[in-house]
């Protein structure tokens, strides 16, 4: 695991505090960066605020314009309860906010799902989509239930720490872990249970449970879609995300070796790299032709 | 020998986490008086890892959080170390 990786998972917010404010009143915390270049909006995930986008997105910010926002119920952003469905509003309402017609959507893990909502809900505000280590399954929705649901279990159980223990040999891969060692499990620990409260927590994995896998949503997206996995994610498989590939209607996939669930974290330069080369490929015009996978990836 | 220790531990940390103490001294030592100082990860792992060549000893993954969040609950875990390889 890298330095920056590590250090990412640290709530550096530096007193600026840009919120907009959705129609139901939530005030959404978030960050611009950049000055050119077509906007790519980062959608955060139960763990990863949008400050620590930061970390990874350095080599992106000189010909990109970056959006990165928390999602509500989330670091900056205010509490408000709400259903799953919600966030796809809440980012349309953002994006309206900010006066932006069309974005690429970064989305990890299970705000996958956020980023397939919007783009079946509007299609013509997504120039492409990047889905990070999607539980996205043609076979629907209940192994990643029945693991959101045991990481519930555990919170419930024993805490915060419980449900830290249990996710951080999934989440990192194999060789992040054993370069590592015990002391980057302590010092993450220390710092996901400084930064999170039981509420907040369980209030997001309660969400996860409602979200829907809807394999036919899938075929409904007509924007240009990046399938990027690690190869020791816990929650997919290279042959799923052809499946999933194959469902819609535009898509390739990336493999990167030797990570696990959150590529951004453990491989930040090849992570970077595969947004830009995406990006390059649909703004010429010639995607998925034109997109060359890295590794051992397969172009669909 | 658990006070020794903790003035070793609090200058060590001074050492290790002196551009986020900006010259500040370490005075609180209780409960959550390491988590309530806001240290990086990187920080912080390097701190532990200052501890291990320290103290000569090597963490593992069972080590309560009330040790690394607390600077005199690391104390006295060091001090028992110490004593058991004592004998």
């Amino acid at each position: 695991m890298k330095r920056e990786g590590i250090e990412s998972w640290d709530l550096a917010y530096d007193g600026k505090q840009d919120l907009h404010e959705t129609e139901d009143g939530c005030k959404l915390y978030y960050e611009v960066r950049g000055e050119s270049g077509p906007v790519v909006t980062f959608v955060s995930t139960i763990y990863v605020v949008s400050t620590a986008w930061r970390n990874f997105t350095g080599g992106l910010v000189d010909n990109h314009r970056l959006l990165t926002y928390d999602l509500r119920n989330q670091g900056a952003s205010e509490s408000k309860p709400a259903d799953f469905a919600r966030h796809a509003d809440d980012l349309r309402s953002l994006l309206d906010g900010l006066g932006i017609e069309k974005t690429y959507l970064v989305g990890t893990s299970i705000s996958t799902l956020i980023c397939r909502d919007f783009a079946v809900a509007h299609p013509d505000r997504v120039a492409g989509l990047i889905l990070v280590g999607p539980p996205l399954s043609p076979k629907g929705s209940s192994r990643r239930r029945r693991i959101a649901k045991s990481w519930l279990n555990a919170l419930e159980t024993g805490g915060p720490r419980a449900l830290f223990d249990l996710i951080y040999p999934l989440v990192f891969g194999e060789k992040a872990i054993a370069e590592g060692g015990s002391g980057a499990y302590l010092a993450l620990r220390e710092r996901f249970l400084a930064m999170n409260s039981t509420a907040q927590l369980a209030a997001n994995l309660r969400e996860a449970l409602e979200a829907d896998d809807k394999a036919e949503l899938l075929e409904r997206i007509p924007a240009p879609t990046l399938l990027l996995s690690g190869d020791d994610d816990f929650s997919t498989t290279e042959s799923t995300l052809r499946n999933v590939a194959g469902l819609l209607q535009s898509a390739a996939v990336e493999i990167i070796e030797e990570c696990g669930h959150l590529p951004y974290f453990e491989r930040p330069a090849e992570f970077q790299d595969a947004i830009a080369r995406f990006v390059a490929s649909v703004e010429g015009g010639g995607f998925p032709e034109t997109f060359v996978p890295r590794a051992a990836g397969v172009l669909v | 020998m658990t006070d020794d220790i903790l003035r070793r531990l609090v200058a060590l940390l001074e050492r290790v986490a002196a551009v986020e103490l900006d010259g500040r001294p370490v005075t609180e030592t209780g409960p959550d008086s390491l988590r309530a100082l806001g240290l990086t990860s990187v920080r912080l792992m390097e701190f532990l890892v200052a501890v291990e060549d320290e103290f000569d000893l090597i963490w593992d993954d069972d080590v309560e959080e009330s040790v690394i969040g607390s600077l005199e609950g690391m104390a006295r875990y060091i001090a028992e170390g110490a004593a058991v390889r004592a004998g």
